[in-house]
């Protein structure tokens, strides 16, 4: 058969099978996100429907097809409708050049090569997801602004400037991998990992924590869930959205999670490979399934222990300290590849900052003078600064009360 | 007609229509869109040009980045329907110019194509070409070369350039409290 007919045939029954593939692991994902968040919780979650509620999802969704899928009157109807869909095609779309396993192993012939693991093997791969995700933001900023709703617009704003600041920095403190690699592929950056000997995050551990932070609030997950964060916004974009519309949005948040935890698992991790096993049929998926589940866990670990952060905090995060470190994570990288120097020369130095990291964090906390710390005397128990604004002092007497609470020094 | 014919033709559409849709919407934001569809489809056209590297960065740039900022200021400063622009048309002498403009152009691009000016080319089909290096080196590596060693100086002018720009940026932000120091 021709080569180019295999190629487009073989493309399709991939995108098929990646596609169902995505929308079944999504459906599970929110089911075990819930039961993972309840056991943070010391709670058991949802375990009803079917055998440790395996059938959850299917409830989930059925309930979501027979509700009704509200308009307001004052949406803009084509936006409104088009919006949500625009959210999940480039999330789906994006996952279209994540390696699940080794190409080469599928034999050298065209023919052979298109029904390799992967739905396209792009030679700027990388730079591929990046142009994707930087397009997921009209999805919601649109689904915000044509709901005619306040609450909605401003959830909207704020992804759009949560997610241009956020991109910066990803795309440098990937960069440091791509140096290293030398190749803008997915597989070729899985290549030279197996080559080199090492995981990315042997020789960059700061590149890969900058990476994880921009990336889970690219994805706006807790802590950086600020565009629906409900104590302030109702929902924020999603207030008016009902029924699928609403899923399609939950969807495209969760492939998204999935994306980002690929990418993580293939720039720093090694992708399909540990061990030399990935020789063996089955066993790339095995090692590549089992990373990625890793990175996933830990985002909705992140989301059980961390409380939002405030928008202020939010921006200067991302452009007072991710980025000024992704740079200069760069250029110490670039330093280290040009001058041909050992790779761990950059392991030290991302140690070293990180160390003066958690040296300042620490210092901060303990120059909060002890007498200015609120105690509560029957737990015994020194509180945090935070909480001196919320407490009511019982001994205080109403015209106290009524003075301007004193504002804490941080 | 080959399908890349038939893609051209159809990308062809969609780039004119929605270009138009850029000057022919009332309402700023569906400008917008027309705009970042735009923006794509010229993506694609690079794509069908064998330039994946210019493709993507083009989506990522341009529409990923530079457009998001775009609907940004305008979904913040005009969220409701101040957004559509009413009343009637006061530059009625443009419709003259654009029409003169529009004949003289389409006239220079007929004149290059009859005259095969553009496919037959040296520089573009050569066995030196920069497609031959292309396909020799790679996309993102011939566009690497190409910017750093042929063009280096160009593109150490351009950083001038930018940097220049967001310095203008601040000093116009900031003059309002620089007087107030005064």
């Amino acid at each position: 058969m021709d080569a180019t007919l295999v190629a487009i045939i073989a493309a399709v029954v991939k995108s098929a099978i990646v596609i169902a593939a995505l929308l079944t692991i999504f459906a599970y994902m929110t089911l075990i996100e819930r039961r993972v968040l309840a056991r943070f919780q010391r709670r058991v979650g949802p375990n009803r429907a079917g055998p440790f509620g395996l059938l959850q999802p299917l409830a989930d969704g059925m309930k979501m097809a027979f509700k009704e899928q509200i308009i307001p009157t004052r949406a803009r109807r084509l936006v409104f409708v088009i919006a949500p869909s625009i959210s999940v095609f480039v999330a789906l779309a994006a996952f279209a050049v994540v390696p699940l396993g080794s190409p080469t192993a599928w034999g050298s012939s065209p023919t052979a090569r298109a029904w390799a693991p992967l739905v396209a093997d792009v030679n700027v791969g990388i730079l591929y997801i990046l142009a994707l995700s930087s397009l997921a933001v009209y999805g919601i900023v649109l689904g915000g602004w044509s709901s005619g709703n306040h609450y909605s617009l401003l959830g909207a704003l704020r992804s759009a400037a949560q997610m241009v600041s956020y991109e910066v920095s990803i795309g440098l403190a990937i960069a440091g991998v791509l140096m290293f690699a030398g190749t803008l592929s997915m597989v070729g950056i899985v290549q030279a990992q197996v080559q080199q000997g090492i995981w990315f995050i042997l020789a960059q551990p700061l590149g890969f924590i900058l990476y994880f932070i921009a990336a889970t609030a690219e994805v706006n997950r807790a802590p950086f869930d600020l565009p629906e964060a409900e104590q302030e916004l109702v929902a924020g974009y999603l207030t008016e959205f009902s029924g699928l519309r609403w899923s399609l949005y939950q969807m495209s948040e969760y492939i998204n999670m999935i994306t980002a935890a690929s990418v993580a698992a293939t720039l720093f991790f090694g992708g399909w490979t540990l061990g030399g096993l990935d020789g063996i049929p089955g066993i790339p998926f095995v090692w590549y399934t089992i990373k990625v589940a890793v990175v996933l866990f830990v985002f909705i670990w992140m989301r059980a222990t961390l409380p939002r952060i405030r928008y202020d905090q939010l921006m200067r995060l991302g452009w007072q300290l991710l980025l000024p470190l992704a740079v200069l994570n760069l250029v110490v990288t670039a330093a280290v590849v040009a001058f041909d120097v050992p790779w761990w020369i950059s392991t030290i130095f991302s140690l070293i900052v990180l160390a003066i990291g958690g040296i300042v964090y620490y210092v901060r906390r303990r120059r909060v003078e002890p007498s200015a710390q609120p105690s509560d005397e029957a737990l015994r128990l020194a509180l945090p600064t935070s909480v001196r604004l919320v407490r009511i002092d019982s001994s205080a007497s109403a015209a106290t009360a009524r003075q301007p609470a004193e504002v804490s020094p941080n | 007609m080959t399908a890349q014919q038939l893609a051209f033709f159809v990308l062809a559409f969609v780039a004119v229509a929605s270009a138009l849709g850029v000057i022919l919407f009332r309402n700023a934001v569906y400008s917008m869109l027309s705009l970042i569809v735009n923006l794509l489809s010229l993506a694609l056209f690079f794509l069908s040009l064998q330039a994946i590297f210019v493709a993507t960065i083009q989506v990522l740039i341009y529409a990923g980045a530079v457009m998001v900022l775009f609907l940004f200021v305008v979904t913040m400063l005009a969220p409701e329907a101040d957004t559509n622009v009413s009343g009637s048309d006061r530059l009625r002498w443009q419709w003259v110019a654009t029409a003169g403009l529009a004949v003289i152009l389409a006239g220079g691009l007929i004149l290059a194509v009859a005259n095969g000016a553009v496919a037959q080319d040296a520089k573009a089909a050569g066995p030196n070409s920069l497609a031959a290096q292309v396909t020799k080196v790679g996309n993102v590596q011939a566009f690497g070369l190409a910017l750093f060693h042929g063009f280096s100086f160009p593109f150490e002018v351009t950083s001038v350039l930018l940097v220049i720009a967001v310095m203008g940026a601040v000093v116009l932000s900031r003059r309002f409290s620089g007087r107030e120091r005064e």
